[in-house]
């Protein structure tokens, strides 16, 4: 099973932006609010609580992939990566439907629920999902949307075309439970290289 | 990034869906520009789940087993208390 090291990993400097409440496009006339994540671990350093649009609140947190672990440890569901007409923007969802938008089919696939870890954060249950961001070529990226659906199967119906917006797709014959996006409270993520976490230890909460 | 979302809205949404049914989680995820600030041009992005020892079960148990447990739950108590009693005022 191959290790990597801690040494291997690149020095991380990671600041994450929210966007305030907001009703529009991101652009410059926003005010930003710049969190600093360049500390790691659960802390007020580099642990962030919103709340979406649906949903309830949320909790963002940047962890420290120093150390090593094997491969395998992690299991992905929904990979993405933009290499078509779609130039920088990049989305999919998981499912078993291999040509939904630009998703990489060999790591995407239908999510059991029973499958989401529950972590217990001030008393609090949430599920956790972690997120690993290869954006190496130009150090920065934006993450715009996030949504959760309960579906009954594999669902293979997503459409942006059936959404009220461009920006506010929808899932048929879902339950939607969780939305963040563009035009609610918004999210927009920028990182330096972090590699990929994926075949990293993490500090346990 | 490690991201949390609440688990009160998944349970409350089962109160109404089926587990059995409704079992599966879908997630949407968008990244880049537009409509962001910064592109996606470069590796991937992925969404993992993390080794856990609890994970989302979406069963809610039924009101005739909260009435049940309730009842063991109580006799149970009272059981427990009648003991004490007897204990303190010295019958055996």
């Amino acid at each position: 099973m191959p290790i990597i090291s801690s040494s291997r990993v690149v020095a991380i400097t990671t600041t994450l932006i929210f966007c305030g409440i907001i009703t529009g496009p991101i652009d410059a006339a926003l005010t930003l609010e710049i969190l600093n994540l360049t500390g790691a671990g659960p802390g007020a350093a580099d642990s962030f609580e919103r709340t979406a649009a649906v949903g309830g609140d949320f909790i963002t947190e940047f962890f420290d992939p120093a150390g090593s672990s094997g491969t395998g440890t992690y299991a992905p569901f929904l990979r993405v990566q933009s290499n078509g007409p779609n130039g920088s923007l990049e989305q999919g969802y998981n499912t078993d439907l291999n040509t939904n938008y630009d998703i990489k089919p060999s790591f995407t696939t239908p999510a059991p629920i029973n499958s989401v870890p529950i972590v217990t954060i001030g008393g609090t249950r949430y599920l956790e999902f972690s997120l690993d961001v290869n954006q190496s070529g130009n150090t920065n990226i934006s993450l715009n949307q996030v949504q959760l659906f309960i579906t009954a199967g594999d669902v293979q119906t997503f459409s942006l075309a059936s959404a009220a917006a461009a920006n506010n797709p929808s899932l048929l014959a879902s339950t939607s439970i969780y939305r963040c996006e563009q035009g609610d409270r918004d999210f927009s993520t920028q990182y330096a290289d972090l590699d990929s976490f994926s075949r990293r230890r993490h500090n346990e909460l | 990034m490690l991201f949390y979302v609440k688990e009160t809205p998944f349970l409350k949404a089962f109160e109404t869906l089926d587990p059995n049914q409704y079992t599966n989680i879908v997630m949407f995820s968008q990244f880049g520009s537009p409509p962001g600030t910064y592109g996606a041009n470069s590796g991937f992005e992925e969404w993992a789940f993390r080794p856990s020892k609890v994970y989302f079960n979406p069963r809610i148990p039924e009101p005739s087993t909260w009435a049940f447990l309730s009842i063991t739950a109580l006799a149970g108590f009272l059981k427990k208390r009648r003991q004490a009693k007897r204990d303190s005022d010295g019958v055996v």
